[in-house]
């Protein structure tokens, strides 16, 4: 089972909630586990706690060269192969999704969230559901506070406070959640910890819906 | 495809639905074993199983353990490490799920001579290679398989009940000559890890995309399925 480990100097998270689930806006894959995730909440009548995580943006696959050696071409293929899966899963699941290789500063929208969460958790659901469907949209500048503080004020949840708090509080509370995600083992997004188990990626949920439901019969593999 | 002829291999067409491709020495793709099977078995439909022998140090670094199973070598990021260390306790937990021993490798295996003894099996017969496959995964996953030893492999085909007779010339002639080409073929086509399942042409890297290679070959009825690890056992 993957452990949750902690890192010497820096506290660990504390997860509190049945479900926590690590997200960064600006990661393709992040956006996909949303909705399974909100049915998760649905199916089990419990509430996520989104946190934000900060993580590298995808890269463009490097151009194919002569003398390419086979690491930098396993890799260029992965990249491609990958952004291809994206495409795939966005049609079979109807989701709009511009390009995958913009690299924004995801940090406002990821204080944002924070903000939010000191509202309610159904503004914290409608926080990300707007955020992730208008970046991928391409109708979002997820760098601009005053963009993220009028999105918060259309959920009712003081936008206009959001700005001084992304500029202050909001920045240091992001950077020690940074530092207590990481030291809790966690280093990827989308990143469920249930039970005390780490898992990245929405092709997970089987296994956490078969952990929530008190492991009946044979777990999913 | 014979396991003396590479004339009409197509690393992305086969006369069989559905092309997978595996290697022994990694852990998801021993995970990935028994889902797949049981796509073969309740759609009834014959696999075209292929090695991919995955040159490891290349793209993901390498290292060893020493006896204690501290790490004696390594060329490996902090990054490369996370990653292989979250995969490892992933494919362990799922492992468990089967009351499979997952154990860490000490060191990144060759494992080119158990593809070639794969080759070998499955000119002789599905049931045998499945035995095969088995076999290998199994105890090699336990720390008690050199896959390394000629000898060794020898006697796990001989186990899983085909004709090892000509295997020893094989081993080191036409059936090292067709894997490597073979793997040269196969990379070159974009096919890169394992288990990969190929429909159509159509590449999935991992068996998250079981549900969709099932819905593919079962007539894609219905909505198509997103991405899960899901059981089709039982």
């Amino acid at each position: 089972m993957t452990e949750i480990t902690q890192t010497p100097d820096v506290p660990a998270f504390s997860f509190t909630s049945a479900v926590t689930l690590c997200v960064d806006f600006k990661n393709p894959q992040s956006y996909f586990a949303k909705d399974p995730s909100h049915t998760l909440e649905s199916d089990f009548d419990l509430r996520i706690d989104w946190q934000p995580m900060l993580v590298p943006a995808m890269t463009l696959p490097p151009a194919r060269v002569a003398d390419e050696n086979r690491g930098t071409q396993h890799r260029r293929m992965r990249a491609e192969y990958d952004e291809k899966d994206l495409q795939r899963y966005a049609r079979v699941r109807g989701l709009t999704l511009k390009n995958i290789y913009r690299n924004p500063d995801s940090t406002t929208a990821a204080a944002g969230l924070l903000w939010a969460k000191r509202f309610s958790a159904d503004i914290v659901r409608g926080y990300v559901d707007r955020v992730f469907d208008r970046y991928w949209s391409e109708l979002l500048d997820m760098e601009d506070p005053l963009a993220i503080g009028h999105l918060l004020d259309e959920l009712g949840a003081e936008g206009n406070k959001f700005v001084e708090y992304a500029r202050g509080e909001g920045g240091i509370e992001l950077r020690e959640l940074q530092g207590a995600l990481r030291a809790a083992g966690l280093f990827n997004v989308p990143g469920y910890v249930v039970q005390g188990e780490i898992f990245y990626g929405r092709q997970h949920l089987p296994m956490i819906r078969w952990l929530l439901a008190g492991r009946p019969g044979k777990g999913p593999i | 495809m014979s396991r003396l002829d590479l004339s009409d291999f197509d690393p992305l067409g086969s006369d069989s639905a559905l092309i997978v491709y595996i290697d022994y020495k990694s852990p998801y793709a021993f995970i990935a074993k028994d889902p797949t099977y049981a796509i073969e078995d309740q759609l009834g439909i014959a696999i075209d199983w292929r090695p991919l022998t995955l040159d490891i140090p290349s793209y993901l670094g390498s290292a060893r353990l020493d006896d204690k199973g501290k790490v004696a070598e390594s060329n490996r990021t902090p990054q490369q490490w996370s990653g292989v260390k979250y995969a490892y306790r992933d494919a362990r937990r799922y492992a468990a799920l089967s009351d499979y021993t997952l154990r860490g490798t000490t060191k990144i295996w060759d494992s080119s001579l158990a593809s070639i003894g794969m080759i070998w099996t499955k000119a002789q017969g599905p049931v045998q290679l499945r035995r095969y496959c088995d076999i290998v995964y199994e105890r090699f996953w336990k720390r008690e398989l050199d896959i390394e030893n000629p000898e060794v492999i020898e006697g796990l085909i001989n186990e899983a009940g085909a004709d090892t007779d000509g295997f020893e010339g094989y081993l080191v002639g036409d059936g090292r000559r067709i894997h490597d080409e073979m793997q040269a073929r196969i990379f070159a086509a974009g096919v890169f890890g394992v288990p990969s399942y190929v429909v159509d042409g159509e590449l999935f890297f991992g068996r998250e995309h079981l549900p969709m290679v099932r819905w593919l070959l079962d007539g894609s009825k219905g909505n198509a399925p997103d991405i899960a690890y899901h059981e089709f056992a039982g």
